[in-house]
């Protein structure tokens, strides 16, 4: 568990909040994605959905514009939420893709 | 435990299971605190040797840790979007581990479930999310459980059979209902 790791998050509503998870310089690179709710909304899937696409998107490679396009666009196609939370389904498919571009942006 | 078998339930926190219990989510005759299990109530290590942290370490814990923020800083900052202070407060990063799944029609009252025949994840046989699916979609909701899936956290679960050691990703389910992999595989 070494190499640094750095983590974005954002409320998005009242109690909601999007983690994103990127650590771009470990060999190890995963992101996992959650739309998290506080009590009862959010949620992408019933367990963590791991964007493996994002690993050869930024693992030995400088973090930019076009990597973060990838790594977003990944996000949004694996981002695929059902209708049982406060968010509906669209909005939290289409946030996917935002709080990518949003967080990796801070990261870059 | 041994005592009382499946109808007991460990309980640390008790953010998310004391709410269940009182939906008749869950309903379990005896409830066992772990809360006085001081080797659960511990961090110990650090980010050069590695760092342990007990199940039964509160969320609020988790946040203020002084080598947590140095050396794992994500997971602090994972924690500190978990909730509002009373229940970090209460809760625990075991709990929060485990935390149940959600859905819209599972986190409601007993007679609200009953009204509409319940569904898959409790005493029905209907995914209301989707009819035609033998599977549940209850959602995964734990503010830390992607970070320790990211990072490569490892899980260390004991009982009277012995421990087992697994990585984060590997407790984790893609099933509303069975949602964990806590027994041996």
């Amino acid at each position: 568990m070494a190499g640094a790791r750095r983590i974005k998050s954002f409320d998005v509503a009242a109690r909601s909040t999007f983690l994103f998870l990127a650590s771009p310089h470990t060999s190890k690179t995963k992101v996992a994605l959650l739309l998290m709710p506080g009590w009862c909304s959010g949620g992408i899937a019933p367990s963590p959905v791991e964007i493996k696409e994002a690993r050869s998107a930024l693992v030995g490679k400088s973090l930019n514009e076009e990597q973060i396009q990838i790594v977003a666009e990944a996000a949004y196609v694996k981002a695929r939420p059902l209708d049982n939370t406060d968010f509906v389904y669209q909005w939290r498919k289409q946030m996917a893709r935002q709080y990518t571009l949003r967080a990796l942006r801070e990261l870059a | 435990m041994a005592d009382v078998g499946p109808t007991a339930q460990f309980v640390a926190g008790g953010t998310d299971l004391y709410p269940n219990m009182k939906r008749r989510q869950q309903t379990p005759q005896t409830v066992i605190s772990i809360m006085r299990l001081s080797e659960l109530n511990q961090i110990t290590g650090d980010g050069s040797h590695g760092l342990r942290i007990g199940a039964s370490v509160i969320l609020t814990d988790i946040c203020e840790n002084e080598i947590i923020n140095r050396d794992y800083p994500v997971v602090a900052r994972a924690a500190r979007t978990i909730s509002t202070p009373l229940l970090r407060n209460m809760g625990t990063i075991g709990g929060n581990l485990l935390l149940d799944t959600r859905c819209n029609y599972y986190d409601q009252n007993f007679e609200w479930r009953k009204g509409i025949n319940f569904c898959l994840k409790k005493d029905g046989d209907v995914c209301w999310v989707a009819p035609g699916s033998s599977k549940c979609w209850a959602v995964q909701s734990s503010d830390l459980v992607p970070v320790m899936v990211a990072i490569g956290a490892k899980l260390r679960f004991a009982s009277t059979l012995g421990e087992r050691v697994i990585d984060a990703a590997g407790l984790y389910n893609d099933d509303g209902i069975d949602y964990l992999h806590k027994a041996t595989r």
